[in-house]
């Protein structure tokens, strides 16, 4: 589904991945670990082509990333849900918005773009905030309105950044268990975590990235 | 279609937000538009008079002392086929000293002592509106000079020249400052186009990475200078037809004859000018959002 092989990338002359290779399969939950600063997001922008490789293959499903058109960037994004670190919410868009917006970006008509997004805001527990702006949530709120857009267009893979890192225990159960619901359904899931609570017991496939590339792989 | 509901939509929630800053720009744009209106008005009143002077200019073409009353009528008959020629008018000796006397009044006396008339008779001819340019006409009467039994061909040269200079001036200016109130406007709504752009370049990016096409981003953006261009147009257009209206109301209450001279705008000047500012104000908007880039 995912692979990288000898992937290199720097920022400014200094490499922060260096002949990366992996993959993932489809229908595979799979943890990224590492220090701060190993590269977790890097090796995430480079799967939804923010970043571009400075050398090596990336491949996504069919489609070639490192060598991805820009006028087929939009499409290719659309197979994929993003939990940014950064969330990246609008904050002049109230969290029912904020999640449709996903949705319109997908061409949905109205009636079932309002069920959707209505369902999802339901199981990541925003129903009753659908209406406030961003700004006036809390972080763990905001992280899960986050969550509910990358799930809402049901894609292909789901990449999650530090998605638990401002929620409480309970919060955390409640978005891995989401996760491992969509993962049913028949997505991918790609997690970057440097919260090993998240992954040990998990009996997931765990890449530990060390030294710019992934140094050894382990089960969670 | 309902994509395009949604752009109408949220760029019409984007044009609230920014009201005051869209209202300035509603505003310069405006007064660009009337500042053309205005000079297109001077233009077409200045032209409807210098028609109207037009009217009176004439080439006198004086005919030799022994000619004969067969080639008067020779003359008049190619003088009347020529194309070019929309009236022709013979003045006799007689008539011309009948002339002469009318205008000494009283003065005519002088003219008691001279026993032979003096004058030659001659043709008063005008040529047709759209040939007034001095050198067509300096040709013209040159040609007519060679012609067999004709002595002399007048005309008022420098005051030709002259209105010939005005107009052409005239057509000049108006050719500079519609480029000019064209890359103002343009740049007006660039600007503030530009500034949207960079306030929501945050959201511009995020929906880049949600998987946006280049319109879903650039439509907003483009819906939003057409309005700005829109409604400034709408506004000239309003502006300039109710000082239409009050100039015609009120001017013609004390002075009834400008109302028939007066030049005013087609009617379908009003349509034009919203149009004109979509046009200058979309292409403002496109150069503002630019080239987008994933
Ligand atoms: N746009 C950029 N320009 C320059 N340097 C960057 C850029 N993005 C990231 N870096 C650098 O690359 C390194 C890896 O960053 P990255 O965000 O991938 O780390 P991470 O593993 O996600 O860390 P964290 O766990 O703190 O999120 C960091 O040292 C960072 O400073
Ligand atoms: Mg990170």
């Amino acid at each position: 589904m995912i692979s990288f092989s000898n992937v290199t990338k720097a920022y400014d002359k200094e490499p922060i991945l260096k002949n990366l290779t992996m993959s993932v399969d489809r229908g595979e939950i799979t943890f990224i670990t590492g220090p701060s600063g190993a590269g977790k997001s890097t090796l995430l922008k480079l799967i939804y082509c923010s970043e571009r490789p400075d050398n090596g293959k990336i491949s996504v499903d069919n489609w070639v990333v490192h060598k991805l058109k820009q006028r087929a960037i939009p499409y290719f994004r659309r197979n994929i849900g993003i939990v940014f670190q950064d969330f990246k919410l609008l904050d002049n868009k109230t969290v029912f918005e904020n999640v449709a917006l996903a949705l319109r970006i997908h061409r949905m008509d109205k009636k079932a773009l309002r069920m959707a997004t209505h369902n999802v805001l339901k199981e990541v527990k925003m129903s009753h905030k659908a209406k406030d702006y961003p700004p006036y949530l809390s972080g763990g709120e905001q992280q899960r309105v986050v969550v509910a857009r990358a799930m809402v267009t049901k894609p292909m893979i789901l990449l999650a950044d530090e998605p638990t890192g401002n929620l409480d225990a309970e919060n955390t159960r409640t978005i891995m268990k989401l996760f491992r619901e969509i993962n049913a359904q028949g997505t991918t899931v790609v997690i970057a975590t440097h919260n090993e609570g998240l992954y040990t017991g998990s009996g997931r496939r765990v890449l530990v990235i060390k030294d710019k590339y992934i140094d050894r792989e382990m089960m969670g | 279609m309902k994509i395009f509901f949604y752009y109408f939509q949220s760029a019409f929630k984007n044009i609230w937000r920014e009201k005051w800053i869209n209202l300035l720009t509603i505003l310069s744009i405006s007064i660009g538009l009337l500042i053309l209106c205005a000079f297109a008005l001077l233009s077409l009143n200045m032209d409807s008079v210098l028609r109207h002077w037009s009217k009176g200019f004439g080439i006198v073409v004086y005919l030799d002392e022994a000619i004969s009353k067969q080639e008067e009528k020779d003359i008049e008959n190619q003088f009347l086929n020529d194309p070019d020629i929309i009236k022709v008018n013979y003045i006799s000796k007689e008539q011309a000293l009948i002339d002469v006397r009318d205008t000494l009044g009283t003065d005519a006396v002088i003219l008691d002592n001279i026993k032979e008339n003096p004058l030659p008779s001659s043709f008063e001819i005008k040529l047709k509106n759209d040939l007034l340019n001095a050198s067509y006409v300096k040709d013209k009467s040159s040609e007519l000079r060679k012609m067999k039994s004709i002595s002399e061909v007048q005309y008022g040269e420098q005051w030709l020249s002259s209105l010939n200079t005005i107009s052409e001036t005239m057509m000049t200016g108006a050719a500079i400052l519609g480029f000019a109130i064209f890359i103002a406007v343009t740049f007006i709504t660039y600007s503030t186009i530009k500034i949207f752009f960079y306030r929501r370049k945050d959201e511009v990016e995020t929906l880049k990475l949600l998987g946006a096409t280049k319109s879903f981003i650039r439509v907003p953006f483009l819906v939003e200078g057409l309005f700005i261009g829109v409604m400034g147009g709408i506004l000239s257009s309003l502006t300039v037809f109710s000082a239409h209206s009050f100039a015609t109301l009120r001017i013609a209450e004390f002075m009834p004859s400008i109302r028939s001279s007066l030049a005013i705008l087609p009617y379908s000047a009003y349509i034009a000018i919203p149009v004109a500012g979509a046009l200058m104000s979309l292409i403002g908007s496109y150069i503002a959002v630019g080239k987008i880039r994933y």
